[in-house]
């Protein structure tokens, strides 16, 4: 009945209702998305986790009460209160205005990096499962010369190469993470490549290349994308491990691992200034890593139909 | 005889010449490859404007047969010609500007559609590679195939999986109709369908042949749809061709074996109507290690001391119709 | 106790619903059928029919969404639309036996094909010890087990072989294979090994030959034939094949959307079919040596979330009357017909009254 009523709508409505009609299918598919979204309640939970940490990052200057950088060496060391609730730093800075400004630093920091590593791992994993054979011989070769070393380490050793700046912590976590998708993106290439409608396109006499980005692309983003999500949480912790070895931010930038590697030596007195910026960092992989379990269920296939 | 004469007359249009083609399989890093003979020497000619119908078991070929003549699969060896075009002399890009003349519909509805794109774009994107069109143009074409193949306007903008079978199997069609081809093989493509449907489809594709004189090759193991659509039929049996000639020349006079024991297994759908009931013993060999001699004498009922020694060649008994076996039937 | 159609089989009414998230699914609407003992039934129907779900509701084999909701189902002297899981656990695998389309999937892939026979008769006789026991002495546990039983379990590896070879399989060469070492043909064959090993009283099987080569369903058919034949099992036969239904079966059983829209003996089915739906479906089989046009059946299998009202075929229907809309039409005996052809059809060009 209501596929009728709105072919009518089709046959003699405005633009604006054909443009509806066009992307009925999509927006029934989005409604049924948010269905198994609002099914699982710990993927809410990750989410407004995480667009509470959007948010904050968003609006950091406007909720930090203080400046992150400005010292007060009179006031150092000082516990939480009512007006510091974090308390302040061996520099006397606003513990809590650090951390509120950190999250802009790890937004940066897992926006850059994602998309560096997902577009190397999703080339290089396509071109390697889409081809066979030589092919994804060398560039699996290669991908398993980066997954042979310890992860935090290589990156350790690039951050270190290139100088101890947050951009070179990037590049170097970059370098590391594109491995990961690029495993995966073969694995689904493969599986998707062999299939019938990917052969159909063939027939039609599309080149390789529409057929790797435009057809076997989107069949293989999705598991990439949960694995991303997924993996967010631990690009925070590499980059909070490099900034806590001094191979990332650089002191006075308020990056959370930074900050904690500054506290350590007053972790037994003032535990304040490493421990509120480390309960940021595990809330924040919790919200991702529960966002990503929630999305992996919602794609997946045998729960959607 | 009238069928010979005829074949004589008409042009034909594709004339495949000792294909073959052979997997590599390896059991590990090390070890020689094994070679499963999927296509062995095969060689036959489509006639323009006919069904060419190819009938055999799983195993027998068929399937990779219909990919080789396409170039979808490379053959190892063999030729086709397409019209006085040589196919496996194409390079890659040419070949690409060819397909718009030879398409293909295969077996799964369910799985030949990109269950991300919705019908207009799956149509449209043979249009967009092969034409130089507006998306007005595009749209209107997509418009009037869908017409044709029984589907209305307002489809266009959905997704595969609103559909069903026949419906998916119509918009198969249509995407391979709509860059207006001359040959088109046809993989199975009924056998997914339920029996009501598969007669429409059937029906369709015969009014269609008419239409816009196409020509096919049809795969099937079903040999009443072979019956029933086909001119000239294969069998095949383990990548070979073991009989050759017009439907009649294989449901009436029928000189091999294997095929007499084919068209036996077909259980009739009357029950007034007496099954045979000879049933063909065994099960169809592993293609990496073919037996000697005749490739079916392990099961053949008629089996003789020369069946396991020497291969018979595909011979002629009458003009026309071939027969792969050392004691045709009917001779 | 109500009348009696069949006596090994008697399905009235019965219903199925499966509640999803698109609606509710009414899969069956008052299914009809039965059937004697040793007798072969076949059911016929395209896709979505409900056939499968007829076979497995026999079974009591619905799951979650989906459910009976009304209707028996009486197997001799029960009505396994209501019997307690346990004393059902003694009718399933031991009187009744099921074989499936995809064999290999139904084996037990890290198991040899032997053991899992043997593991299947002496699941069958463990239960049928504890169905004697529940009869007599209330509940018994799997330590009650009486000593004869034991003893006779040696017994289960010569009835394994037995069998093996009775479905023309060499028992040597099988009894130790893994169920991905067998070809398809190979795998109904240890599949009906092991469903006729309880000498069950009837053997559903829901499409057996549909993923099998031509010559291989040849054999099979001939195999099964052979077998219930001496062991006089009656067989319900699942099939969207007219040929193996035709002949293959004693009676047939033509289901639409969730009905049997006609039922009767296999000569009057083919011979004089009444229900329009019947009518189409054999006008649409193609067969070897037709001469004549296929014709197809207009329209689509409706969607069961909501299913046209009354007659479930009326959209469809060349012979369309006022009434089919409205009413769900009567499932009546053909009057004219022999009372052994069984002849009843669901369709108001056939009832007289109105």
């Amino acid at each position: 009945m209501k596929r009728t009523s709105s072919a009518a709508g089709y046959a003699k409505g405005s633009s604006w209702k054909k443009f509806l009609y066009e992307r009925k299918p999509m927006m029934d598919d989005m409604k049924h998305s948010v269905y198994l979204w609002k099914k699982t309640p710990l993927a809410l939970i990750g989410t407004v986790i995480i667009v509470l940490f959007l948010l904050v990052a968003l609006f950091a200057p406007l909720l930090a009460p203080y400046d992150p950088i400005a010292t007060d060496l009179s006031r150092k060391l000082e516990a939480p209160s009512a007006a510091h609730p974090f308390g302040l730093d061996q520099f006397g800075r606003d513990v809590l205005s650090r951390v509120i400004m950190g999250t802009r630093i790890e937004v940066q920091i897992i926006f850059i990096i994602s998309i560096i590593s997902i577009t190397i791992g999703l080339i290089v994993g396509i071109v390697a499962g889409y081809f066979g054979g030589v092919i994804d011989e060398i560039l699996m070769r290669i991908t398993d010369i980066f997954l042979a070393f310890p992860r935090l380490v290589l990156a350790m050793a690039f951050a270190a190469a290139l100088r101890p700046t947050l951009t070179n912590a990037i590049v170097a976590i970059s370098l590391v993470e594109w491995t990961v998708y690029a495993r995966l993106a073969r694995a689904e290439a493969i599986k998707v490549r062999s299939q019938p409608y990917i052969e159909a396109i063939r027939a039609l006499g599309a080149s390789d290349f529409k057929i790797m980005f435009f057809h076997v692309l989107p069949m293989s983003i999705s598991p990439v994308i949960v694995q991303l999500t997924m993996r967010m949480g631990t690009i925070i912790l590499t980059a909070a491990s490099l900034g806590f070895l001094g191979l990332g931010a650089q002191p006075p930038l308020p990056e959370w691992g930074a900050i904690i590697s500054d506290g350590r030596s007053y972790l037994m007195n003032n535990w304040w200034i490493t421990a509120f910026p480390g309960m940021a960092i595990a809330i924040t992989v919790l919200g991702f890593n529960l966002l990503g379990d929630g999305i992996r269920d919602i794609l997946d296939p045998r729960i959607r139909r | 005889m009238q069928a010979s004469a005829d074949r004589e007359d008409s042009d034909i249009l594709i004339q495949a010449e000792h294909l073959k083609k052979l997997f590599a399989m390896k059991k590990n890093f090390y070890s020689r490859p094994l070679y499963v003979k999927a296509v062995d020497d095969c060689s036959f000619s489509i006639r323009k404007n006919t069904v060419f119908g190819i009938v055999g078991e799983s195993g027998s070929g068929k399937t990779t047969l219909g990919r080789v003549i396409l170039r979808l699969i490379e053959a190892t060896d063999g030729s086709v010609v397409f019209d006085d075009t040589d196919l496996m002399s194409l390079s890659n890009k040419e070949l690409r500007l060819f397909r718009r003349r030879m398409q293909i519909i295969s077996q799964d509805p369910y799985n030949s559609l990109h269950p991300r794109k919705v019908v207009k774009k799956l149509i449209g994107e043979g249009l967009q590679i092969h034409f130089q069109l507006s998306s007005q143009e595009v749209d209107e074409r997509v418009k009037n195939i869908l017409t044709l193949v029984g589907l209305r306007e307002e489809h266009m903008y959905r997704y595969p999986h609103e559909f069903s079978g026949g419906q998916r199997q119509r918009i198969a069609i249509a995407r391979a109709l709509v860059l207006k081809p001359e040959f088109i093989v046809l993989d199975e493509p009924t056998s997914a369908l339920d029996v009501s449907v598969q007669a429409i489809i059937l029906k369709m594709l015969k009014e269609l042949k008419r239409d816009f004189s196409l020509t096919y090759m049809l795969i099937t193991h079903d040999l009443a749809v072979i019956d029933y659509m086909a001119d000239d039929v294969a069998v095949m049996y383990l990548g070979q061709i073991v009989e050759l000639g017009s439907k009649d020349d294989i449901f009436l006079r029928t000189a091999h074996p294997y095929a007499s024991l084919l068209i036996d297994s077909v259980p009739p759908p009357t029950p007034s109507e007496h099954w045979s009931g000879k049933i063909l013993n065994g099960e169809i060999p592993s293609p990496i290690h073919v037996p000697s001699g005749c490739r079916f004498h392990p099961r053949c009922p008629q089996v003789q001391e020369i069946c396991r020694t020497k291969e018979p060649v595909l011979s002629e008994l009458q003009p026309g119709h071939f027969a792969k076996c050392h004691f045709p039937l009917n001779s | 106790m109500q009348y009696r159609r069949g006596d090994l089989l008697d399905v009235s009414n019965l219903r199925v619903v499966f509640d999803t998230y698109a609606g509710q699914v009414k899969a069956l609407n008052g299914v009809e059928l039965w059937m004697n003992h040793g007798e072969r039934l076949g059911v016929v129907g395209e896709t979505g029919c409900g056939k499968s779900v007829t076979a497995l509701s026999v079974m009591r084999l619905i799951e979650e969404p989906g459910r009976i909701t009304e209707g028996s189902i009486l197997f001799e002297d029960k009505d396994l639309a209501t019997l307690s899981e346990n004393i059902l656990n003694t009718v399933r695998g031991k009187d009744i036996a099921m074989i499936f389309q995809e064999p290999v999937a139904a084996l037990n892939p890290v198991m040899k094909v032997g053991a899992q026979i043997v593991e299947n008769i002496e699941c069958q006789r463990k239960s049928a010890v504890l169905a004697q026991g529940a009869r007599k002495a209330g509940p018994v546990t799997d330590s009650g087990l009486s000593q004869k039983h034991r003893t006779k379990e040696t017994g289960s590896v010569e009835i394994m072989r037995d069998m093996l070879g009775r479905v023309g399989l060499d028992w040597q060469r099988t009894e130790n294979l893994y169920p991905h070492e067998l070809s398809g043909g190979m795998a109904q064959r240890v599949m009906i090994a092991m469903a006729l090993s309880s000498r069950p009283k009837l053997l559903i099987a829901d499409e057996p030959t549909s993923a099998l080569d031509v010559t291989i369903q040849a054999q099979i058919l001939n195999l099964l034939n052979n077998l219930v034949r001496e062991t006089q099992t009656a067989v319900l036969l699942i099939t969207h094949a007219m040929g193996v239904a035709a002949q293959f079966c004693d009676f047939i059983a033509v289901m639409y959307a969730g009905n049997v829209v006609e039922y009767g003996s296999v000569q009057s089915i083919f011979k004089n079919p009444l229900h329009p739906y019947t009518k189409g479906l054999l006008r649409a089989v193609p067969k070897i040596g037709r001469t004549d046009e296929l014709q197809s059946i207009p329209g689509i299998v409706p969607d069961l979330i909501s299913p046209p009202s009354g007659c479930r075929f009326h959209p469809r229907c060349p012979h369309r009357r006022p009434e089919c809309d409205k009413n769900q039409p009567r499932f009546e005996p053909v009057r004219e017909e022999l009372e052994a052809d069984r002849h009843h059809v669901a369709c108001f060009l056939y009832q007289k009254d109105l």
